[in-house]
């Protein structure tokens, strides 16, 4: 495997081919899953809609990835993959899998590499409720003035 | 005069109509801020009763390698991308 591996794909992300990340040199891998979950915020979620730029949002994915590698180590082997469409509560929107000679730097990268795509990723998501309304959550601008604010209300 | 697209994302996603993608004339030196008041115009008179201003306003701007600083000048043909605030993961 290349040491990243960044996707943005529709289709189910196969944990199994994640795992490939074998090195003789390593001896931590960690996997982070996210996945829909059934409620948020109070309201009862039946499923969510992810949308996303997607080639500029892999293209941030792997930026995060090298961050991450150039932080904790060039000999870290990344992959992150983002799911888009519409998934049902429990489906796994992100998986995140981190391979490293020691532990520490791969839980440590892993944490980075979600957080930073929450922030940075052009990924975006829509809840759906069980009365049948819909909301494009909350998030965080992306616009480089003054003006903008974070975690700005993007639900219309 | 240029041809500017524009493809929605997100909230965005409301406004559009044939495809993801809104086309526009504009002066061959508009930068970012006049774009986007030029884009919330458009929004705005189709959609009065939204809060469009305001979600532009939290946008950004980019191409499909980087988002755009405001001052950033268009002089040709262009395809670009609308962000609102991102929530992925």
């Amino acid at each position: 495997m290349t040491s990243i591996r960044c996707e943005i794909r529709d289709e189910a992300i196969d944990l199994k081919t994640l795992g490939e990340l074998s090195d003789d040199g390593h001896g931590a891998q960690v996997f982070f899953t996210g996945a829909v979950r059934s409620r948020n915020h109070g309201r009862d979620v039946v499923a969510v809609e992810y949308d996303a730029a997607r080639a500029l949002g892999e293209r941030v994915l792997c930026e995060i990835a090298e961050e991450a590698r150039s932080k904790w180590g060039a000999s870290l082997k990344i992959a992150v993959v983002h799911r888009i469409g519409r998934l049902e509560v429990g489906e796994i929107s992100v998986a995140i899998a981190v391979s490293s000679p020691h532990r520490d730097e791969a839980y440590r990268a892993s944490r980075y590499v979600i957080e930073e795509i929450k922030k940075r990723a052009p990924i975006w998501k829509k809840e759906i409720y069980s009365d049948g309304e819909t909301a494009w959550l909350k998030g965080h601008a992306l616009c480089q003035h003054g003006s903008c604010e974070e975690d700005a209300h993007a639900a219309i | 005069m240029i041809e500017i697209e524009v493809r929605l994302f997100g909230a965005f996603r409301k406004y559009q109509q044939k495809g993801n993608i809104l086309r526009f004339q504009a002066r061959d030196d508009i930068d970012v801020i006049s774009l986007k008041r030029l884009l919330s115009e458009h929004l705005q008179s189709q959609y009065p009763g939204d809060a469009i201003e305001a979600l532009v306003g939290e946008s950004a701007i980019a191409d499909d390698v980087r988002v755009l600083p405001e001052n950033h000048v268009f002089d040709r043909n262009c395809t670009l991308q609308i962000l609102p605030p991102v929530c992925g993961g």
